[in-house]
């Protein structure tokens, strides 16, 4: 029997991560069914044991393709996008992010050229230390599962920014995290400014790589983005214990 | 020194096979944060540790030919009405950030 899947020059997504330059890397690929409508997806990833976050571009790009699949589906639908540069509403809560990608931020500051790097690192200090004042520190830190909720509307009435939140926009948006790539809503921008809004409409994706990846996660779970820096600093090293084709049959497999 | 170069014209060396993404059809209308006081109005509900207040998350799901009235009352939800058109109250874990942190 032949195989009649589209062959790799014919894939409708193409994804890579890794640097052919420093590492060798293996080509591969995925049917993805959503919604019943299959999409054929190239990868291109590092073939040797690596950490989480050096595939961490492959997840960044199936975010953006269910985006963008709910994006056209609203707009078809009559609904608008209502996000855009200059409303930083949603960077004011309680974001998390997989380890992988703390420790991927962490990178992303200490790759920063003086002085932005020394800026970005005094405004993640700043926010600690404005959730310290306000008695939110130690629950943040906790990774607290009862209670998150609570913890979740406490933390946004705190007006605490993201620390890569500059001008009221994304300072970071080619590498923002999954959850703030699939955030997204279409009802009035102004609604996300109370945490007790009627009217918030989330805009509905057919998947969640950003819970993939936080579910595939096999150690302590979910960091809170303004503990990413702490994070990397503290935790043990990154695990390198599975491929890039083995890290993406495990996250992929739990969409 | 270039260690390796891509072949992207090549077969494929890995295949994930196929996927199936779960995806829900319901469309979500709307989201409503209520705080009631000193009551625990059920699940999915936090206690403010500082205040004792619960805090109840209520999720809205259009209501239509695949999520039915009575699909909406077998999950336990209510069927009301929201801005002309039927939808089904639930509560669930509202989507996006803060469901991720009760997942």
């Amino acid at each position: 029997m032949t195989d009649e899947r589209p062959s790799q020059a014919e894939a409708v997504v193409r994804l890579s991560a890794g640097d052919p330059e420093r590492e060798a890397l293996i080509a591969g690929r995925v049917s993805v069914v959503i919604s019943g409508e299959p999409v054929e997806v190239a990868l291109v990833v590092p073939d040797g044991k690596v950490a989480v976050e050096q595939v961490l571009p492959i997840f960044q790009g199936l975010s953006n393709l269910f985006v963008d699949r709910a994006v056209a589906r609203a707009e078809a639908e009559g609904r608008t996008v209502s996000c855009r540069a200059g409303c930083g509403a949603c960077c004011r809560q309680l974001v998390p992010v997989a380890e992988a990608e703390a420790r991927a931020l962490a990178h992303l500051v200490e790759a920063m050229p003086e002085p932005r790097r020394s800026h970005v690192r005094r405004r993640f200090d700043d926010a600690l230390n404005a959730l310290d004042a306000a008695g939110l520190l130690d629950r943040v830190s906790q990774q607290v599962q009862n209670g998150a909720l609570a913890l979740g509307l406490d933390y946004f009435r705190a007006g605490v920014a993201c620390p890569f939140l500059e001008d009221e926009a994304c300072s970071i948006h080619p590498d923002r995290p999954l959850a703030c790539r699939e955030y997204l809503v279409t009802s009035p921008a102004q609604n996300c400014r109370s945490p007790s809004a009627e009217g918030i409409e989330m805009l509905k994706l057919e998947g969640d790589p950003s819970l993939a990846l936080l579910k595939a996660e096999r150690t302590a779970g979910w960091v809170p983005l303004v503990l990413a820096l702490r994070y990397a600093e503290q935790a043990p090293p990154a695990p390198r214990d599975r491929t890039g084709p083995e890290i993406l049959a495990d996250v992929i497999g739990r969409l | 020194m270039r260690k390796l170069g891509i072949v992207l014209t090549a077969a494929a060396v890995f295949d994930l096979g196929t996927v199936v993404v779960s995806s829900q059809a319901a469309d979500t209308i709307y989201m409503k944060v209520e705080i009631t006081e000193g009551r625990n109005v059920g699940a999915p509900a936090s206690v403010d540790h500082k205040s004792g207040k619960a805090n109840t998350i209520f999720k809205f799901f259009k209501i239509d030919a695949v999520n039915t009235p009575q699909a909406c009352m077998a999950k336990g939800g209510t069927v009301v009405s929201k801005n002309g058109q039927q939808a089904c109250k639930s509560q669930q874990a509202i989507r996006g950030w803060i469901e991720v942190l009760s997942f």
